[in-house]
């Protein structure tokens, strides 16, 4: 017969070598102090460009980083173009190129769009230690909608010219979030050195790709500033596919509209959820970036639907939600069993706007289409 | 180096080992761990001069860390070595077999009970203490206590681990 207490120790057993030390959390903490400071100076040349969706892409957020600054970026003047720039149309919420490759990189299906960019995972293949066939991610391409500007710091560099027009190539720090490396090793809010190629791929229209070369841990695979430049000598336009979304909110706050999706479906190689998330109309108009899933892109509400690998017991209530502040002090989130499915859904509202209650009655104002069957979504008009 | 930040490496020092613990409890990953506690030390360094209960704190940060850390979609497909396993493996010494099993059934508690199951018996809180640190009501506590306390003892014994009935006891409190 146990207490409890020595069962959790017995569960606890031996704990590995912590990876770090108090030196690298107290560099951790002023790191964090920096950029709190450096939000609150609200710094034209460091804005928020973190991807912060939910899934593996790498979410960056330009900062100075603690041993090693940040490029000025200073916008220069774009290189002349060496032959005109084709007129290009992009609808919002439309997925406007599928997967290819170049030397030994991959860029997969598009899995985040917006009213202002869509993005995808770049990976590299290769052969685990049990031989089986595994995926490295190693960068992003983003491509956004003709008239939305790049944050500042892809828009400097050395010139180059991508399909005859205009572009930049340059190295420089950031921090990264949610970072998953080809080891499937996790890092969080650690400073890394990035290579970056932001050009135009038609009239007001530009495309960057982003990847992490060096990391304060292990990095099995990453591309070269060839490789991204491979990449994107092998980039176009396709067909453009609508995207679809598995859920339809009854409840949602006067004027709130939909502004970002994640994840196509629960079978896609790189990101086994889905997001979708609302905010207010006057948030989601116009050609300003925002991810919206950080705090400081304003008010809005996040779905995130998510595959259960332990179902819920049979006998469990099918409409309860379990309420709390999970990720920080004010990041207040609610969480649904699907019923009758292995799914649940997460909503949550990261700027804090919206009381329990309200939250409550958002999530259970929810209906969701067969979350098996992806093409039978609701299309986004 | 100035009074507070000493002070902090001091609490660090002193704390680390079982705020780890604390967050592996939680989500059963000691990456995941790892990554909950560096995040929630940064976050207390920053407010440091502010804070005035540290202990609780870092307590605090750290369960609601590792708690958002067992909910990331990423977290939930990612195999990591040294996560609680699924099964026990039977051809293991006892010690290490009943540990598999004590984590096999540990990871089987929703993580909100597991929460309050870890912040009460092994953090040693009151439901007071742990409905502040958890941001419910000391009736929820008092709930998920129980449930968690109940679902822990069915799922043990499916592994035949026995655990006190004297806990009922507890839930009471």
């Amino acid at each position: 017969m146990h207490e409890i207490r020595d069962l959790l120790e017995i569960g606890k057993g031996h704990a590995p070598p912590p990876p770090y030390g108090v030196d690298d959390i107290i560099a951790a903490g002023q790191r964090r102090r920096r950029r709190l400071l450096t939000q609150r100076i609200g710094s034209a040349g460091f804005v928020a460009v973190g991807l912060a969706v939910s899934g593996l892409l790498v979410a960056n957020t330009a900062m100075v980083s603690a041993n090693r600054p940040v490029t000025p970026p200073n916008v220069a003047p774009p290189v002349v173009a060496e032959q005109p720039a084709p007129a290009v149309a992009i609808a919002p919420f439309t997925f406007m190129f599928d997967t290819f490759s170049a030397g030994g990189f991959r860029v997969l299906p598009p899995q985040v769009v917006t009213t202002t960019y869509q993005d995808a995972n770049i990976v590299a293949d290769y052969k685990d230690t049990n031989g089986k066939a595994a995926i490295s991610y190693v960068g992003t391409l983003t491509v956004y909608r003709p008239g939305v500007r790049p944050p500042a710091e892809f828009l400097y560099g050395t010139k180059v010219t991508v399909h005859g027009q205009p572009g930049f190539a340059n190295e420089h720090d950031q921090d990264t979030y949610n970072y998953v490396n080809g080891g499937g090793k996790f890092s969080n809010a650690v400073s890394a050195r990035a290579n970056s190629l932001a050009w135009q791929y038609g009239a007001n229209g530009w495309a960057v790709i982003n990847s992490v070369i060096e990391l304060p841990t292990d990095l099995p695979h990453q591309m070269t500033a060839a490789d991204e430049r491979a990449l994107a000598d092998a980039f176009s336009l396709g067909a453009p596919a609508q995207a679809r979304i598995p859920l339809q909110a009854g409840h949602l706050p006067a004027g709130w509209k939909l502004a970002s999706i994640s994840g196509r479906s629960f079978t896609t190689e790189d990101l086994p959820s889905v997001t979708v998330i609302f905010a207010p109309s006057s948030a989601v108009a116009g050609n300003t970036v925002r991810h919206f899933a950080d705090p400081s892109d304003g008010p809005a509400v996040v779905f995130t639907i998510i595959h259960q690998q332990v179902p819920p017991p049979p006998d469990a209530p099918k409409t309860k939600s379990t309420c709390g502040y999970f990720s920080s002090d004010t990041d207040l989130s609610c969480s649904w069993d699907i019923p009758d499915t292995r799914y649940a859904v997460v909503v949550r509202d990261p700027a804090n706007t919206l009381s329990e209650t309200e939250l409550k009655a958002i999530g259970e104002s929810l209906t969701f289409d067969n979350l098996d069957k992806p093409d039978t979504w609701h299309q986004i008009p | 180096m100035d009074r507070s930040e000493e002070e902090f490496r001091q609490f660090v020092s002193a704390r680390l080992d079982s705020l780890r613990g604390l967050a592996y409890l939680t989500c059963g990953d000691w990456q995941a761990a790892d990554d909950a506690v560096a995040r929630s030390l940064s976050r207390l360094y920053v407010r440091w001069a502010r804070v005035t209960s540290p202990e609780r704190y870092a307590a605090r940060v750290v369960v609601r860390a590792a708690i958002d850390e067992v909910r990331r979609p990423w977290r939930r497909e990612v195999s990591a070595s040294q996560a609680f396993p699924e099964v026990g493996e039977p051809d293991l010494t006892d010690s290490v077999a009943e540990r598999m099993r004590v984590r096999a059934a540990l990871r089987q508690v929703p993580a909100g009970q597991r929460a309050v199951l870890v912040l009460r018996f092994y953090a040693d809180m009151s439901v007071e203490e742990a409905a502040e640190v958890l941001g419910r009501s000391e009736g929820t506590i008092k709930s998920q206590t129980m449930r968690g306390l109940a679902t822990l003892r069915r799922l043990l014994a499916t592994q035949d681990i026995a655990l006190s009935e004297a806990l009922k006891e507890a839930t009471d409190a």
